[in-house]
Order: structure tokens, then sequence, then C-alpha cells
């Protein structure tokens, strides 16, 4: 192969000319191929920002119209878009967060809407998934969208044994029935966590209070955060129909149980809860019996002061602290017995006396 | 009437903004914090109604720059449930109502109403 170019060529001012050009072109290509690129970019960030923005405005004002949505017509720009999944799930995502937050006649609309563009099967199909979190979204859309006649498929994963999908499927019961989504409880197996429990107390809050049917059974069940959770409720809704079942639990092997049984009956007493308590105390943990005396402070009377005089000399300084506020509070000469105690026992009484003065503001 | 609207969630801030002008009011609506602050900066309202929640600059925060610029600017805030504390705070910073989410959008216009009406209704006003 004969190369034309020899060493003296290379210092030419026509080679200098030529590879400059060469080089000028290139440099001009690349910035060709950068801008193309930023272009392309642009052009996929703003078109699902302007089909964003198009879909919001649209599905806006569709919702303020007065008449129902009969026919509904998807301007074209917007369906085929909406053969897009990554847009289609966006424009289901817009309708669930204005579901969220408006109510009554525009809600109302919202959810005219999502079955109008056919979002249910998207949430149906979601559901079937074998995915976990595919299904937590479809249990979500659909309960957001107030679709009750999905709640038998729903109901069953309430005990499914993946958490999330627990969690949000009996979330799910509470939305489309309230108090009368408490009865996956029934079905209930596996454990409902603190954090759990806190949240359907919590989801439970802004319902109107009503009889919680099935209460009775849940303190008698087998799974015993149930068991721990019905207590929670008969503390909470102070529902004195169930004093005798909750009294029961203080006699299960669990010590939690037992605990919450004392604490709710704080809420629910009746004339003998303060010596049924005091008949249990014996034979409890330190830990319950700081929670029975906690109880006893609102329920207990002058019939209790021998039993709190003769818990004073306990050798827990936490049970004799409790028994002496539980004579603060409830015994008509509890103060002067306790500024006796303080005299014949300053070591800890005169401590305790002034602790309760303090804290009972007396 | 102008009213400066506050609301991060695009489809609910078209929602109440497209009611309110049907309404009669002329409405501002801002999707964030940073621009309700850049907006109470060029003109005062005669409403501000804010989210609490917002990305960037809180609702509470719009609620003091509100007031700071008139002490008689009625301001009205959005919450969703289990926001008492919040709640809380901007009526101790001079929010004169407030709604829960999920609300009816005539809800908001008797807010409004009433809102407007017992500034209306204050001797000197």
């Amino acid at each position: 192969m004969f190369f034309p170019l020899s060493i003296s060529d290379l210092f030419k001012p026509g080679f200098f000319y030529t590879v400059a050009v060469v080089f000028a072109v290139l440099i001009v290509l690349l910035l060709i191929l950068i801008y193309w690129n930023l272009y392309q970019r642009k052009r996929a960030f703003f078109q699902p920002e302007s089909f964003r923005m198009g879909f919001e405005l649209w599905i806006s004002k569709l919702v303020l119209e007065d008449a129902h949505l009969q026919n509904l017509r998807v301007p074209a720009k917007f369906a085929k878009h909406l053969k897009q999944q990554d847009k289609r799930q966006f424009a289901l995502n817009s309708l669930i967060e204005l579901k969220k937050s408006v109510a009554g006649a525009v809600g109302d609309k919202v959810v005219e809407l999502y079955l109008g563009l056919g979002f249910k099967d998207d949430s149906i199909k979601k559901l079937d998934s074998g995915v976990w979190h595919q299904k937590v979204k479809g249990i979500n859309e659909l309960s957001v969208m107030k679709q009750e006649d999905m709640n038998a498929r729903i109901f069953k994963l309430t005990n499914n044994r993946n958490k999330y999908i627990r969690r949000e499927a009996q979330t799910a019961m509470f939305n489309f029935y309230g108090f009368g989504g408490l009865r996956f409880l029934n079905v209930l197996t596996h454990s409902l966590s603190d954090w759990q429990q806190l949240n359907l107390i919590e989801q439970l809050r802004p319902l109107d209070p009503e009889p919680i049917a099935g209460l009775s059974s849940w303190l008698r069940s087998d799974n015993a955060t149930v068991v721990v959770f019905a207590l929670k409720l008969a503390e909470i809704y102070q529902c004195f129909e169930v004093h005798d079942d909750v009294v029961s639990c203080l006699e299960h092997e669990k010590e939690a149980i037992r605990g919450q049984a004392a604490k709710a009956l704080k809420e629910i007493a009746g004339e003998s809860t303060a010596d049924i308590l005091c008949g249990h105390y014996v034979s409890e943990s330190v830990r319950n019996k700081i929670v029975i005396l906690n109880s006893l402070a609102v329920v207990a009377g002058n019939a209790q002061r021998p039993f709190l005089i003769g818990e004073l000399d306990n050798a827990n300084d936490f049970l004799k602290l409790g028994a002496a506020r539980v004579l603060a509070s409830c015994c008509t000469d509890g103060w002067q017995l306790l500024e006796g105690k303080a005299l014949q026992q300053p070591l800890p009484f005169l401590n305790i006396y002034h602790h309760l003065r303090f804290e009972l503001k007396r | 009437m102008k009213i400066l609207l506050v609301e991060d969630a695009t489809a609910l801030l078209r929602a109440i903004e497209l009611k309110l002008k049907k309404i009669g009011y002329d409405v501002y609506p801002c999707s964030d914090g940073r621009q309700a602050l850049m907006e109470l900066q060029s003109f005062t309202p005669d409403l501000v109604i804010t989210d609490i929640m917002l990305p960037f600059v809180s609702g509470l925060e719009v609620l003091n720059a509100a007031k700071a610029r008139n002490r008689k600017t009625p301001v009205i805030v959005f919450s969703a449930m289990g926001q008492e504390n919040a709640v809380e705070e901007a009526f101790l910073l001079g929010a004169d109502d407030y709604v829960v989410k999920p609300f009816g959008l005539k809800e908001l216009e008797m807010r409004i109403k009433r809102v407007m009406g017992t500034i209306n209704a204050e001797p000197g006003s």
C-alpha cells in the first residue's frame, strides 16, 4: 500500500488546512449531535408536562359541570396519550389525588370520570397482579373511588400473608363501611401490629361513633393482637356493654392482655370494678400492678382504703407512689393519711407527698 | 375581589380556580409557597386561601407573609385530616377559618362568604 505523505508533507500549510477543516466538520457534527440530544430530552420532558397540564385542566372543568357525565367524549389529543401506560397511570393518579381532596357533588363527578375513562379495569388488573405493590395500588385506587362492589375480593385480602396488602385491604374496609369495616377482625389470623392498631384507631377517629358490632367476640378471639385491639376500642369508645368480657380478660394468660384490660376498665367502670381490680392485683406482675393502680386512681373509693394503706408498705417505691396517688385522689382522708405517713417515714413518703402535691396541684 | 389561591395539587388548584372564577372572583393561582410569596410582593389580595402543606415554603409562612402585608387580609387554610396541630398554629398566626380535606366546593364558597361577611361587618372597615 502506497502512503502518499512524507515527513516533509506533514509540515506543509495545505496539510494543516485539511486537518483544520476535518476538525471543524467534526466539531460541527458534535454540536449538532449535542443539540439534537438536548432537543429530544426537552421534548421528552415537556410533552408529558403539556399532557399533564392539559389533562388536569380538562378534568377540572368536567367535575364542575352540573349535568351527569353521560356519553363522555375524550378529546382526541388525550385519547391517543391515554393508550400509553405511563400517561394512563398519570391520569389515574391525578383523579385519585383529586378524589382525596374533594367531597360532595364534585367528588361524585370524579368517580364518574374514573368509571367513564375505564380506569376501574386498570385498578382491577392491579388487584389481580401477582406483584404485591401492584395489588396494594389496585386496592387503594378501588377504595378511594368507593368501588364497594369489589368489597368481597378486597375483604379476602384483609388476612393476606403480606402485611402491606393486609394493611391496605383493612384500610379499604374502613373507607367502604366505617366501623362496619372492622368485621375483618372476625377472620384475622395474622398479628395486628401496634403500628397498624394505631393507624386503625386514627382512621376511626373522624367517624361518628356507633355501636361496634362483634366487639364481644373479638375480646374472646384466639388472636391475642385482636383481643388487645378490641380492648383499646372498648376503652376509647367506652363500651360499657362489654364490661364483663373485659373483666374476663383480666384472667388471660398473656400479661399484655391483662394489662390492657385493667386499663380499659378505667373507662367502663361499674360499681364493682374497683374491687375486681384489687382482687386481681396480688397475682399480677409489677408492670400490671402499676396499670391497675393507675386505673384505681379513677375508680377507687373509700372501700379500697385498707388495701391501699397496705400497699404503702410495698417494697417497690413505684407501687408505693401509685397507692399514695389513689389514696390522695379517691379517699376522703387520703391527704391526711399521707401527711401522717410522711411524718412517720420521711423517706420516701415526704418525697412522695410533695411529688403528689405538685402533680395533683393541691 | 382578588383571591390568592395556593395549592400544590394541580387538578384541585384548577378546579377551585374555575369554580371561584365562575362565581365572579378574580383568582391568582399559585402551585407552591415560593410563588405565593412572590405574588404577595406584587399585590395585596382581598383574601388568601392556602394549603398548609406546600413544597418549598409552607402555607403557614404564606399566611405570615399575608398578615405582615396587611393584618386585616382574611386567610382560609386547607388542612388534611390529622393536622390539628398545624391548624392550631395557623389560628395562632391569625388564620380566619379552615377547611378539612376532603371538602365540597360549596362548603368552601360558604366559608369565603362567611369570612368576607365578617370582615365587612367590622366597624370602620
